[in-house]
């Protein structure tokens, strides 16, 4: 009943609902900062593992509310870009290439080695500066099918007439930015001379009618219905095509590309503390062992001991020194030109 | 006969009469009121974004910022390249294609449900109206499924002891067949109300007067059904040059459209000033589209009420 309720009995509510909230742990950030948590990751499985292995135990751990703000991380940088300073993220999962080009843009916090404790465990390869540390090794070689190809030794493997109509390089969009600069790199080129690498590759379309592969699912359906045997590819999502029966191998070939995916945070967040929080929770060996085991992708922390039956994904020794070393700032400052050189040149070939 | 609209066929009701004119809501002042808050929309929603849009186009670009506000033509002088000239003719040509398709499909499909019974009209519309329920997504990999070198209708043909004869995908002819389908209910629907608001007796009178079913399409039918036609065939147009995802899921890689070049420019590359350039000649192609058919149904109408006024000053004499 309306009548029933007095200022008194009203103001006696709201206080009591706000003590509520305070002592149910909802807490001061979640009321200041006007939102949930909000974690920008792309979504899918990779997204759900995210959440499963990462983000929920930090959220019950921080009595948070949190939001999944599920997007390819290409679109999370360009929204950060657009709105740096005030993003509408807490934390974005990404790859080096695009937390440095944030970084550049001075859209990001530094880590805060205070809270992110195990920075010092982690491959120097997976980090980058002092803002971004990936929680796995994400190593773009090549993956080819053990009966119908051969052990690739090169990137170069790609052009060989056998292979003519089973071959596919990764879409510019997609990993083909940081492939085409590394592929460019065996060639002679550098990132400012990007001429060798696009010649070579818009060889391999021409000649042998390359497919190009729009994301990680499309190049596993390409290699599964064997309609490919050989292109570059990801250590873990071959790993995964393995289990599956799929007759495929994985060679870290010279100048393979290593990235990491891991959580940066954008300036301006209201929850900057548990933002750094959810961090060195990503580094924790026991939560990457966990990831490691749905994603096949090697833990960034030295000190996790991979039990035997992941034996098969381990980092040879060395194995990192030989993958190539890209100028993240360059590369990002030739991604317009290049792509559209891409366009032109690879895609028109 | 009196004609009918099609919420009164399909609900069995009669059409709401018109309000007098001189009622008070008809008054100037109330016009203006009524359409306030719309205007206030399209001010806020589509003025202000595409000032803003035509702003960032004579930007400069900046890797890191994205755009500095240092004003260049830059942008634009790169559009005329022959490889934008070249997605630009293509994403015109695909757009055409794909319309005259829907013409050829849509019109008289439209005729159809326009003079079947409530029942028919309720089912075709529902089977029409359907589709565009699911996402382009969804309906590209529909596509796939069915054209795909090792779809449905290849495995039924080797099933049956015949080789594999389609190899449809990843082209240019796949992007405008899954566009046809996304457009078709745009052409078929002004089409259809078009149609419906020609009185029958006036295909009974022609009829009567020895037009052969041809004739009476062409002759009545068509003429009378052209604002519909014109009004379907540009949205059918429009949503055609402007898509993205299904260039990208059913084209090959020499089947890019400048929504695709956009969505690369915006996204991949981070180069707003360029993508907002080739958004703004996008629109310019659109609007341009807009007042070209706008002129030719003037156009057309001037003409007929030009051949009508001669009809009868012949008949006069």
């Amino acid at each position: 009943m309306i009548n029933a309720l007095s200022r008194r009995s009203m103001l006696l509510a709201a206080s009591g609902g706000a003590a509520a909230l305070t002592a149910g742990g909802i807490g001061n950030a979640q009321a200041q900062a006007g939102r949930p948590f909000t974690w920008a990751a792309t979504g899918g499985t990779w997204g759900a593992t995210l959440d499963r292995v990462f983000v929920e135990p930090f959220a019950r751990a921080n009595r948070l509310q949190v939001l999944h703000a599920a997007q390819l991380e290409s679109i999370a940088t360009s929204k950060l870009l657009a709105s740096c300073g005030s993003a509408p993220f807490d934390v974005t999962n990404g790859p080096q290439s695009d937390a440095d080009l944030l970084n550049d843009a001075r859209c990001l916090d530094a880590l805060d080695p205070g809270v992110v404790r195990s920075l010092g465990d982690v491959y120097p390869q997976a980090l980058e500066g002092n803002f971004y540390a990936a929680f796995n090794i994400l190593l773009f070689g090549m993956a080819w099918n053990t009966r119908e190809a051969a052990q690739p030794t090169s990137f170069r493997d790609l052009a060989l007439a056998r292979y003519r109509g089973r071959v596919a390089i990764p879409a510019y969009g997609w990993y083909g930015m940081p492939w085409l600069h590394a592929f460019n790199k065996e060639l002679g080129g550098d990132e400012d001379n990007i001429t060798p690498g696009i010649q070579a590759v818009a060889d391999i379309v021409r000649r042998n009618r390359a497919v190009i592969v729009e994301n990680a699912d499309h190049g596993s359906r390409l290699m599964e219905s064997g309609e490919v045997v050989i292109m570059p590819y990801w250590n873990g999502r071959t790993a995964r095509l393995q289990a599956a029966r799929v007759p495929a191998a994985f060679e870290l070939v010279p100048n393979t590309v290593s990235v990491g995916s891991g959580f940066s945070i954008p300036r301006g967040s209201p929850y900057a503390r548990q933002a750094q929080e959810l961090v060195q929770l990503t580094l924790d060996p026991a939560r990457q062992l966990e990831f490691t085991r749905w994603s096949l992708y090697p833990p960034s922390n030295r000190s996790v001991i991979l039990p035997p039956e992941l034996e098969g994904i381990r980092i040879p020794p060395g194995a990192l020194e030989r993958t190539a070393r890209l100028d993240w700032k360059k590369v990002n400052d030739h991604r317009s030109r290049y792509l559209e050189r891409w366009n032109r040149e690879v895609l028109n070939a | 006969m009196r004609p009918t609209s099609i919420s009164s066929r399909v609900e069995g009701g009669a059409p709401a009469p018109r309000p007098p004119r001189g009622a008070a809501g008809d008054a100037p002042s109330a016009r203006v009121w009524l359409s306030g808050p719309y205007v206030v929309l399209l001010l806020v929603a589509l003025v202000v974004p595409l000032a803003h849009l035509g702003a960032i186009s004579i930007f400069t670009h900046h890797p890191r910022l994205m755009f500095v506000a240092e004003p260049t033509l830059e942008n634009y002088a790169r559009l005329l390249q022959p490889y934008y000239l070249e997605v630009l003719v293509r994403t015109l040509r695909i757009g055409l294609v794909t319309t005259l398709c829907c013409m050829v499909l849509g019109v008289p499909l439209a005729y159809w449900l326009a003079r079947c019974g409530p029942t028919a009209l309720g089912i075709g519309l529902f089977l029409l109206v359907m589709p565009m329920m699911v996402s382009t997504v969804v309906r590209a990999f529909g596509w796939m499924i069915i054209l795909g070198r090792n779809g449905v209708i290849n495995q039924i043909s080797v099933g049956l002891g015949f080789e594999r004869w389609l190899f449809v995908m990843n082209t240019e002819t796949a992007v405008v067949i899954a566009l046809v389908q996304i457009c078709l209910p745009l052409l078929v629907l002004p089409t259809l109300a078009s149609i419906e608001r020609i009185p029958r007796s006036l295909e009974e009178a022609a009829a009567n007067l020895g037009a052969s079913p041809v004739q009476l399409f062409r002759r009545v039918i068509l003429p009378l059904a052209a604002p519909g036609i014109a009004s379907g065939a540009v949205l059918a147009f429009l949503v055609a040059i402007g898509v993205v995802v299904t260039p990208a899921l059913m084209g090959g890689r020499g089947s890019r459209m400048i929504g695709n070049e956009i969505y690369d420019q915006l996204i991949t590359a981070l180069n707003w000033p360029f993508a907002s350039a080739m958004a703004i000649a996008l629109i310019a192609i659109v609007l341009g589209a807009v007042i070209a058919s706008r002129a030719a149904a003037a156009a057309a109408e001037r003409f007929r009420r030009e051949a009508a006024r001669r009809r009868a000053s012949a008949g006069g004499a």
